[in-house]
């Protein structure tokens, strides 16, 4: 792949922890930001090669608008999972509030303190109807000083309300929205879409009966200048850290090929 | 017989006798039935429209408390200080709420005066060619000296019993030995007394509080096109922000009243994430719930009240600016989001010291976040908590004390593959018993993890009822 490396964030993998000191991320981002006239967006890498390196720009393209969807209705908790785990990422790099707009978002703080995001950074919207919620989340990506703005979205976004959605986030805050129905998505103008089921855990590590750490199978159902991809990925409850799923030991493997949501 | 009118008065009948009885001398007496509520309402709708002149005013319910009722000598009192002058001075204000009051409907007399007390006794025992009474600081005492002691709004008994003692006059009672009196009448006596003569002060209690910071404009001919209210709220803002910069103060909340030609009142309140005293950002605000007011017949007066108001942090290095720039952007996103969905609706999340799962946390206002938010996060609890624990159906769990092997939820039936050992809640002891509740984290056959919630025990002769509280990741 041949990248100009000075529009990479040099992110090393590993723990919440050990992010790098913001003044210099800032620093590097206002760099890259000043290329975005030739279209290359300021990208955050996962952290996770076998994913960064089939992402067209090496990560996650900051200021644009991106969407996760669980496959499914009752895959809302892993969707929900997913994408907590993409938010706290950039909230790593990106100082400032999460601005999360829903009907009535059910986040339940204590949990999202465990997981590893800041309650504090949280600033809930909850509106009626999907209008009110396109027009918050559209009013939350222009906004400079927010580190991610969050939209749970009832309905396909389509084309033209799409673009719009990311023009306004070219020029704020990255923008995630979340589909939690399962329900299908229309041709849209998002940077990248995600599809998240749930998958079987393994025993935990004292080989009991008790629920494991989470794993998603995570499909990349489309991506900018990229192709679609899909990965079996696990979160490690007691560090944070996402990885791909180590080979499975007990468990039939799973079909090939990426699954969409029906 | 509740109040009377002036005629009836001059008629020699008197508050307190019986319809049969007046009826008896006056046959052609006219009859209304009293409405102590209505009456109590319109006292309150005149104390909101006569904010137009002062911000303070306070209702007198002195003469409710004789009989329940609000009589013909309910009354309102108007703290004039500072405000006289935009009327072209006292006596002018007195004419002009007189005039409105009279094309309102109703018959009333003004009196202004140093102190409360004195202006109650003028406005209702002092003798005034228009109606309105002016009583200068140096002929106050004069003025007051004639009145009937009645005039001290003291209870009727001891007004009766001063009369018997031939102290008829206020004057008769400033010269009479105060200690004997008190100890016949009580304090309240003496207190009247000093009130009104302005001795000892009054504590005042306005119908609301004023605000710190006010702006007003009046329109003599009255506007009734919102882009004229919208024009006149933004001078209002630029006005309202002289006077917050020089205090080093901002609005968090602001409120535009409205006084119609007719009387009403319209009133929008907005509310800030944090202090503002930009007009531009103020006046935004205002400008989207501006349609709320009703003009009616016209607006003829426009005011904007800083009803909170609190010291803003001035930036000294430049460093900082970025991120205030940052940060007021988001706290203007909070107003618009707010003022737009409501103010309840966009809030963040504090923590609560409960064991209950669905009390740990409540929600507060956006960007008032302290640094010291503590989150028991021991245990491990669901990323999304529903609303109302829901119902599940055809529940089988194969030992009593053991998650459900299945169980169906919104119509589908899942089969537990992996269970957490149960996490039993206590309660609160100082809450009503309730059934022992226990939490089982379960995954199903693909993964999917739930917070089934058992209430219940058998052992304790309860039929055990399972729900879902929530969805983990």
């Amino acid at each position: 792949m041949n990248i100009p490396m000075a529009n990479l964030l040099s992110f090393s993998p590993g723990a919440p922890g050990t992010a790098p000191r913001l003044s210099d991320l800032r620093q590097k981002i206002e760099r890259m930001e000043r290329g975005a006239g030739t279209g290359v967006p300021a990208v955050l890498p996962l952290g996770i090669e076998a994913i960064d390196s089939h992402l067209p720009f090496r990560g996650l393209a900051l200021k644009r608008l991106h969407e996760v969807a669980a496959a499914g209705e009752r895959e809302a908790g892993a969707a929900t999972g997913f994408l907590l785990s993409l938010v706290i990422r950039v909230m790593q790099v990106e100082p400032g509030p999460v601005l999360w707009c829903g009907r009535n978002p059910g986040l339940y703080a204590p949990a999202l303190a465990a997981y590893g995001l800041d309650p504090a950074r949280l600033i809930l919207v909850r509106a009626r109807t999907e209008v009110d919620r396109l027009w918050a989340f559209e009013e939350g990506l222009r906004t400079k000083g927010l580190a991610v703005a969050v939209a749970e979205l009832e309905k396909p976004l389509d084309l033209a309300g799409s673009r719009r959605l990311q023009l306004a986030a070219e020029k704020g805050t990255t923008g995630f929205a979340l589909r939690l129905d399962g329900g299908d998505a229309a041709a849209s103008a998002v940077e990248t879409r995600w599809r998240i089921a749930s998958a079987p855990s393994l025993a935990p590590a004292d080989d009991s009966q008790g629920v494991g750490d989470p794993r998603w199978q995570v499909t990349l159902e489309r991506c900018r200048g990229g192709r679609p991809g899909h990965w079996l990925m696990e979160k490690n409850d007691a560090t944070g850290d996402l990885s791909l799923a180590p080979a499975l030991r007990d468990r039939p493997d799973l079909p090939a090929g990426a699954r969409v949501a029906g | 017989m509740v109040a009377l009118d002036r005629n009836a008065t001059l008629l020699g009948l008197a508050p307190g006798e019986s319809v049969a009885d007046a009826r008896a001398r006056v046959p052609e007496l006219h009859v209304a039935t009293s409405d102590a509520v209505g009456d109590a309402r319109a006292l309150e709708a005149l104390a909101d429209w006569a904010q137009r002149y002062a911000p303070i005013v306070a209702l007198d319910r002195q003469s409710a408390t004789v009989s329940g009722n609000i009589g013909g000598d309910a009354g309102l009192w108007i703290d004039a200080t500072g405000c006289a002058h935009l009327f072209g001075g006292e006596e002018a204000m007195g004419l002009d709420l007189r005039h409105r009051m009279e094309k309102l409907g109703f018959s009333a007399r003004v009196a202004i005066a140093g102190t409360p007390g004195a202006a109650w006794a003028l406005a209702r025992y002092a003798e005034a060619a228009e109606g309105v009474i002016v009583a200068e600081p140096e002929a106050e005492r004069a003025k007051l000296a004639g009145l009937s002691v009645a005039a001290l709004r003291l209870p009727a008994v001891i007004v009766s019993a001063l009369m018997r003692l031939g102290l008829k006059r206020i004057e008769d009672l400033a010269a009479a030995p105060r200690a004997p009196l008190v100890a016949r009448f009580g304090e309240v006596l003496s207190r009247r007394l000093d009130q009104a003569l302005g001795m000892v002060e009054e504590p005042f209690s306005p119908v609301r509080p004023a605000p710190a910071f006010r702006a007003r404009l009046v329109f003599p001919d009255g506007i009734g096109n919102p882009e004229d209210l919208a024009l006149a709220a933004h001078r209002l803002c630029e006005r309202l922000s002289g006077p917050l910069d020089q205090a080093q103060k901002g609005v968090r909340k602001l409120e535009l009243a409205a006084y119609r030609l007719d009387g009403e009142v319209g009133r929008i309140t907005v509310g800030f994430g944090r202090a503002v005293r930009d007009p531009d950002r103020m006046y935004r605000l205002l400008r989207d719930r501006i349609e709320q007011i009703d003009p009616g017949p016209g607006v003829e007066v426009a005011i904007l009240s800083a009803l909170i108001a609190e010291p803003t942090i001035a930036v000294q290095t430049p460093l900082l600016a970025d991120a205030r720039e940052a940060g007021d952007d988001v706290a203007g996103l909070v107003d618009r989001l707010a003022g737009r969905l409501g103010e309840t609706n966009v809030h963040a999340l504090a923590p609560v010291d409960s064991h209950l799962p669905e009390r740990a946390q409540k929600r507060r206002a956006p960007l008032t976040a302290a640094k010291k938010d503590v989150w028991r996060t021991a245990r491990r609890r669901p990323q999304r908590l529903l609303d109302r624990p829901e119902p599940l159906q055809d529940t089988l769990a194969l030992l009593p004390d053991h998650p459900p092997a299945r169980f169906r939820w919104r119509g589908r039936t899942h089969r537990v593959v992996r269970a957490d050992p149960a996490e039993r809640i206590a309660d609160e002891w100082w809450r009503e018993r309730k059934p022992t509740r226990d939490y089982f984290r379960v995954e199903d056959e693909d993964g999917r993890r739930f917070w089934l919630r058992r209430d219940g025990l058998t052992e304790d002769g309860d039929t055990p009822s399972w729900s879902m509280h929530g969805l983990f990741a």
